[in-house]
């Protein structure tokens, strides 16, 4: 890397640093850093007894990247360059091998960021902190690099092989690897799951190339750790040499993926949608009733939301694929009713929490008027009825998708009994509504962006983290907290009904609350001090 | 000091730059205008060496840009039309930044002058992420200027700057032309480039319509008054286009 390369990562990466020390030295900085830390502290204790990370990550480890590693092929074509690096240094006499390895070393920041966060959860009970941080290191550094591997691979692709060779090289990419392993699900019955993961030719197969990383991670002794890690380096060189070294115009393509995401960016940042612009305006939803102002509020979330509706439709993709891997894995393997029951439950303990934990798919409330909160509070609308407008749409339709997910699993497995289904289906539109008056309380408190500056945005990494480990134990909090109430009323009463009343009611007060308490936030809000740059 | 000859970019099937040709000189203020759409940017990008010419060559101070595209670029300095800082260096270090990706010595100096010449003087330890969207257009032009390039181009570079910071700005473009460079600047701001712009290049549809002065372009538009303003010149010519 040339010299200015070398000064300008330096430069920023400092600053970036007395940045984020600044923050943490404000009290609600602070107050993060010591939530993150007592969060942490609580997964250790709950978690010393849990057998075995290393032998877990020896297990799913590999195959586990290689699928992240695969999804990376449906990455744009061309690498990506921030607006300032594609206006200053794609314009400056530089050479492509020094552009690519500080577009990598811009990474490299990033994947440091969320290897240290990673690695102190498995900290207590890993091979060890060391090897659990480089290796989680190197394993999203693999993330980044294969990603911009594949978009150079596919640009080269574009210019050299006609459409059909294209179609034909994208299915046997997608579709080879998971027959192969489907037909070895069925063909070694005989196995459980986790020796299935641990003796598959096929799976072996396929994540050989990142068992180096995920062998760093428990790596149980230095000897071991040097021979994976620096495996796992020597990989990575060999991407960044390929990248270099194909020929594609990839200062062209770089330009028009990097103009296409900082447009995307920018959007989002607007109040559009997370995967890109609308594209029809006829799908028109009939007005709502007034309700003190709510109703108008609500339909305008829900009709650009449904002109929009690629965040759903992921959402729903994902609980797809999770429900059709609940469901097909059994099948491939005899129907062992014993694994179906299991699958079907660990499937709809999944398809529940999904759309609470990825809800920036379903930002369709406060997170997504960001640049827009003078607007909001302007209107003639009281802040209670303005929150439970912006935070209606994206419930109902978590709730939608969980209900699909739900109903669909139990279908198919019988999971749970008809009663507790009922009962799962009754609570979840109440537990999305306090999910999501989660979500706004904290960005209301602690504005944040929904999406990154660029690769090296290291704050970004860290607050995605805080945010969604801080939501995951309120979550699990209050859902224990449901069952509790639940158990003691029924061993109170006896009766099933109070049983369910119970929880309900305390469910249904923390919504009105927690509306509340959303409110509360908004008025607080101050468009002049609190809206981030 | 730039020779552009039968330059075409093609975006898939849009042509969006059609042979376009043209020279500017030393000491030249050549405004390049049209309706948007017309290439202007694109036009400007493949000189800049990041978009890759499908037909054509271009030759900066004498330099081939296919042939030797780090020279070339050398003896170019670019102000997007958006002018995108980095966040968290302040204005003194994106000086010394663009100093030292142009391997200049002896750049602080130069520096100095340059911040005071723009009023930013009192700025230059301030992060890019404060600074106005004018402020950041000035950093933007004072850091391509560090390095003393031959060809100066602009886009744009008139949007979000207030009228002194407009009068400074052409204040500067003059003195670089003067001293022997030349300046290429994109605008949509007829009336406020047509007193400092020497000549014009109107655009149309990646095409170029007309190349010249001010009077040599009313000369081929027929019914236009010698002493037209620039505004009537360009809805003259693009319309003619049309017919």
């Amino acid at each position: 890397m040339s010299h200015p390369l070398v000064w300008l990562l330096w430069r920023d990466t400092r600053n970036v640093t007395a940045s984020l020390i600044a923050r943490v030295s404000q009290p609600r900085g602070a107050l993060s850093i010591a939530g993150l830390v007592l969060f942490c502290a609580a997964v250790g204790f709950t978690t010393r007894s849990s057998p075995g990370f290393a032998g877990n990550v020896s297990a799913y480890g590999a195959p586990s990247v290689m699928g992240l590693v695969m999804l990376g092929a449906f990455s744009p074509l061309g690498l990506y360059f921030r607006p300032a690096d594609v206006d200053w240094l794609l314009t400056a006499p530089l050479t492509r091998a020094e552009l690519v390895v500080y577009n990598v070393a811009l990474r490299a920041r990033t994947a440091l960021l969320s290897g240290l966060f990673l690695s102190i959860l498995p900290t207590w009970r890993s091979a060890g902190w060391w090897q659990a941080f480089t290796g989680f290191t190197l394993v999203f550094l693999l993330l980044q690099v294969s990603g911009q591997w594949l978009a150079v691979v596919r640009a080269w692709l574009a210019l050299h092989v006609p459409r059909a060779g294209r179609w034909l090289i994208a299915i046997a990419f997608a579709v080879v690897p998971a027959a192969a392993v489907a037909l070895e699900l069925r063909a070694r019955s005989d196995l459980a799951l986790r020796e299935f993961f641990r003796d598959s030719i096929a799976l072996a197969v396929i994540g050989a190339p990142a068992r180096p990383f995920v062998a760093t991670a428990a790596a149980p002794t230095a000897l071991a750790w040097c021979v994976a890690a620096g495996t796992s380096l020597a990989i990575l060189a060999a991407f960044v040499a390929h990248i270099c070294r194909l020929d594609v115009p990839y200062l062209e393509a770089a330009i028009r993926h990097s103009e296409r995401r900082a447009l995307r960016f920018a959007r989002m940042r607007s109040g559009g949608g997370t995967f890109g612009a609308s594209t029809s305006t006829v799908r028109r939803i009939p007005m709502f009733p007034h309700f003190a102002g709510a109703g108008p509020v609500a339909w305008r979330q829900i009709q650009e939301l449904v002109r929009n509706p690629r965040g759903i439709l992921m959402l729903l993709a994902i609980v797809g694929l999770v429900s059709a891997a609940a469901i097909g894995v059994p099948f491939l393997r005899g129907r062992d009713a014993r694994l179906v029951v299991d699958m079907g439950r660990t499937g709809i303990f999944l398809v529940t929490f999904i759309p609470l934990l990825m809800g920036e798919n379903l930002a369709c409330d406060f997170r997504r008027d960001l640049d827009r909160m003078g607007q909001l509070k302007s209107w003639p609308i009281s802040s209670l009825a303005l929150a439970a407008g912006q935070i209606a749409p994206a419930a109902a339709f978590a709730t939608a998708v969980q209900v699909i997910g739900v109903l669909t699993l139990e279908l198919a497995t019988s999971a749970l009994s008809a009663g507790l289904t009922l009962l799962v289906l009754g609570l979840m539109p109440v537990v999305s509504w306090v999910a999501l008056c989660i979500d706004n309380l904290m960005f209301l408190w602690m504005p944040y962006r929904t999406v990154p500056e660029d690769p090296g945005d290291v704050a970004f990494v860290g607050r995605t983290f805080a945010t969604a480990l801080f939501k995951f134990i309120v979550l699990v909090a209050i859902l224990g907290a449901t069952l509790a109430i639940g158990n003691v009323a029924l061993s109170l009463s006896g009766s099933r009904v109070v049983a369910v009343a119970a929880p309900l009611f305390c469910l249904l007060s923390a919504c009105v609350y927690g509306t509340a308490a959303v409110a509360s936030a908004f008025r607080r809000y101050d468009v002049a001090r609190h809206a981030p740059v | 000091m730039l020779v552009v000859k039968e330059l075409t970019k093609r975006f898939e099937d849009r042509v969006a730059v059609d042979a376009l040709g043209f020279e500017v000189r030393a000491g030249e203020i050549l405004g390049l205008v049209g309706p948007n759409g017309a290439g202007k940017t694109t036009t400007l990008r493949c000189i800049a060496g990041i978009l890759t010419p499908d037909d054509g060559a271009i030759g900066i101070d004498g330099v081939d840009l296919a042939s030797q595209p780090l020279a070339a670029k050398r003896k170019l300095g670019l102000v997007p039309d958006e002018p995108h800082l980095f966040a968290r260096l302040s204005v003194w270090e994106h000086l010394e930044l663009a100093a030292r990706l142009y391997d200049v010595s002896g750049w602080e100096q130069l520096a100095r002058e340059l911040l005071d010449e723009l009023e930013l003087g009192a700025r230059r330890d301030t992060l890019a992420e404060a600074l106005s969207r004018g402020m950041r257009q000035k950093v933007a032009v004072a850091s391509a200027l560090i390095h003393a390039p031959s060809l100066l181009m602009l886009d744009e570079p008139l949007v979000g700057l207030d009228p002194r910071g407009i009068r400074t700005l052409f204040a500067t473009l003059r003195r670089h032309a003067g001293s022997g460079g030349a300046v290429v600047m994109s605008s949509h701001m007829l009336g406020q480039i047509e007193p400092h712009c020497t000549r014009f290049l109107i655009l149309r549809e990646g095409a170029k319509l007309f190349h010249g002065s001010k009077a040599e372009i009313a000369a081929e538009l027929p019914a236009m008054r010698h002493d037209a303003s620039l505004e009537e010149i360009f809805f003259g010519a693009t319309e003619e286009a049309l017919r």
